[in-house]
C-alpha cells in the first residue's frame, strides 16, 4: 500500500514537472474574411506584427494565415509555431503574391496584372486582437482607392 | 532444531523488492531528465558568450578601420552590374582582415581581380573563425552556394552578416544590388550598402557613396552594423526548396547580392533560423526577404552589433518596426526604448 501510494506520488510529480511546458498565455485564436470590392480575395498573404506598447519593445512574433477559396483565413504565430496570434494591436499586410517556386537567380520578379495596391502592403491597415480571440477579424479592400 | 531457525533468519535478510527499486530507478530518471536539459543549456550558454565576443572583435576592428581611413566605412560590396550573374569584387570582411590580425589572408586578396577570380578562390575557402559563431551548424564543411557567379565553388562559410539598412515595406527593393536600390527611400540606406562599379556616373542613385561615420546621424549606439546570419541544418520538410536551405547561409568573403549581408524588412519571419519555414510562411516580397534575413541559434533571439561597438541580444519578439528604424543610418525613426 505505502509503495503504491510512492510511485503515484512519482507520477503526480511527473505530471506537475511537465506543467510548466504549456502554451503561451498572450496568444489568442484569430480567423475572419477578407473581401476585395465584395469578393472573396483568394490566396492572399495576411502578415500581422504586434505594436509595441509602454510595456516594452518586445510585444512578440508576429503572425500569418493564408485565404481559402472563402477568402477565410487563420493566424497562426511565426515563432513559436502555434495557432493564433498575440493579444494586442498589430500592423497588417495584405498582399497577393504568386506561388512560391524555386528560383535560382536572385533577379526580381516583375509581377503580372493590376499592381497590388501599396496601402495594404505598407503596414497602415490596423487590426485589434482582443483577449478572447476573434472570428471576424474581416477586412474590406477595394482596388480603386476611395 | 536450531539450523532451520538460522536459515530462515538467512532467507529473511532484508533486500529490495521490485516496487523500489522501480522507484529509485524512476526519482534517478527524473534527476537526469532534469539535469541533462541543463548541461545542454550551460554549454550553449557558453558558445553564446564566445559567439557574442566574436561579433564584438568584428565591430570594433570596423571602427578600427574608420579610425584609419578618415570615419569611411569599409564598403558592403563593390558590384560591376545591376544584379545578377555580374561580377562582383571586394567587400567589408576582405577589408578589415588586417584589423582583425588577418594581414596574410588580406596579402593573398588580389582587389585588381574580381571576386571570384582563380587567384582569390584560395582566400574564399579559407575557415577563418574570427568570422564564425561556435552555435553555429556544419561551418567546418565548405558549400556552395545557391546563386550567382560563384554558384559552382566551394567555398567556406560565415556566421555574420553586415547591415545594408531597410528594404521594405511596402515597397522592396535590396541595398546589396546597386540597380535594385532605385525604389528604396534614399533614408532607409544601412551602413554597408553594396557600391556599383565603377563608382561614378553609374546611373544607381541610391548607392554610390560608401558610408562614413559623419552619415550616421541616428547615432552609433542606434544603428545595426552586423548581426547574426545562419540556418538550421536540418528541416522536416523534404521540398527541393528547403533542401537548398545550406547553400543559402553565410559565405564570408562571397560578395555577391547578400551571402554576407542582410538588410531589414519588418517581417517576424526574416529573424527565423530556418530559410525554407521563412519562404513557406510568406508575406511582401516572396522568398527575397529570407534571402536578406538573420538568425541564430540561441533561444529568442540573436545577437547584433551596434555602430558604438556595443553586441546587444535582441529577441525575436522585437516590434519590427522599431527593427526597421535600427536598420538605417538617418532614418530619423524613434528607437530609443528599452529592448
Amino acid at each position: 500500500m505505502l509503495y503504491k501510494l510512492q510511485s503515484s506520488t512519482v507520477v503526480l510529480l511527473l505530471m506537475f514537472v511537465s506543467l510548466g511546458c504549456g502554451s503561451q498565455p498572450n496568444v489568442v485564436s484569430v480567423s475572419g474574411v477578407v473581401l476585395l470590392d465584395g469578393q472573396p480575395l483568394v490566396g492572399a498573404s495576411i502578415n500581422t506584427q504586434p505594436i509595441a506598447t509602454s510595456d516594452g519593445a518586445n510585444p512578440g512574433s508576429g503572425s500569418f494565415g493564408k485565404t481559402d477559396a472563402e477568402g477565410r483565413y487563420t493566424l497562426e504565430v511565426v515563432d513559436p509555431p502555434m495557432p493564433g496570434a498575440f493579444i494586442g494591436e498589430h500592423r497588417v499586410t495584405i498582399t497577393q503574391s504568386d506561388e512560391v517556386e524555386y528560383r535560382p537567380t536572385d533577379e526580381m520578379v516583375v509581377p503580372t496584372g493590376p499592381p497590388w495596391p501599396n496601402r495594404y502592403g505598407d503596414g497602415s491597415l490596423r487590426l485589434t486582437v482582443p483577449p478572447e480571440g476573434t472570428t471576424t477579424a474581416d477586412f474590406e479592400l477595394t482596388l480603386e482607392e476611395k | 532444531m536450531r539450523m532451520p531457525t538460522h536459515t530462515r533468519r538467512k532467507t529473511s535478510l532484508r533486500g529490495f523488492t521490485l516496487v523500489e527499486l522501480l522507484v529509485v530507478i524512476a526519482i534517478i530518471g527524473v534527476l537526469v531528465a532534469l539535469l541533462l536539459p541543463a548541461v545542454q543549456a550551460a554549454r550553449e550558454a557558453a558558445r553564446r558568450a564566445q559567439c557574442q565576443n566574436t561579433l564584438k572583435q568584428i565591430g570594433l576592428a570596423v571602427l578600427n578601420y574608420a579610425s584609419a581611413h578618415a570615419d569611411e566605412l569599409p564598403v558592403g560590396g563593390v558590384t560591376n552590374g545591376p544584379c545578377c550573374g555580374t561580377r562582383s569584387h571586394e567587400s567589408w570582411s576582405i577589408q578589415i582582415l588586417p584589423y582583425l590580425e588577418l594581414q596574410n589572408l588580406y596579402d593573398r586578396y588580389n582587389f585588381d581581380l574580381y571576386n571570384i577570380h582563380v587567384d582569390n578562390q584560395p582566400v574564399l575557402q579559407t575557415l577563418v573563425p574570427a568570422y564564425l559563431c561556435p552555435s553555429d551548424e556544419e561551418t567546418d564543411q565548405l558549400e556552395r552556394p545557391e546563386s550567382g557567379p560563384g554558384s559552382g565553388i566551394e567555398m567556406a562559410r560565415g556566421s555574420y552578416r553586415a547591415n545594408t539598412g531597410r528594404c521594405g515595406d511596402p515597397i522592396q527593393g535590396w541595398w546589396d544590388s546597386p540597380g535594385q536600390t532605385n525604389n528604396l527611400d534614399p533614408s532607409w540606406a544601412g551602413p554597408f550598402h553594396a557600391i556599383g562599379k565603377p563608382r561614378r556616373g553609374n546611373g544607381y542613385p541610391n548607392a554610390t557613396f560608401v558610408s562614413s561615420l559623419r552619415q550616421i546621424t541616428d547615432g552609433l549606439s542606434n544603428t545595426l552594423f552586423f548581426g547574426e546570419m545562419t540556418s538550421k541544418a536540418t528541416n522536416s520538410d523534404k521540398r527541393a526548396l528547403i533542401a537548398a536551405t545550406p547553400r543559402r547561409r553565410t559565405f564570408w568573403a562571397y560578395t555577391y547580392t547578400s551571402y554576407n549581408k542582410s538588410c531589414v524588412v519588418p517581417q517576424t519571419r526574416t529573424l527565423l533560423v530556418d530559410y525554407g519555414r521563412c519562404v513557406q510562411v510568406d508575406g511582401p516580397g516572396g522568398s527575397n526577404p529570407c534571402k536578406r534575413a538573420w538568425g541564430a541559434i540561441h533561444p529568442g533571439g540573436l545577437h547584433f552589433a551596434f555602430g558604438d561597438g556595443s553586441v546587444r541580444f535582441i529577441q525575436t519578439s522585437i516590434d519590427m518596426q522599431i527593427f526597421a528604424g535600427m536598420a538605417t543610418m538617418a532614418g530619423e525613426e524613434l528607437t530609443n526604448v528599452g529592448f
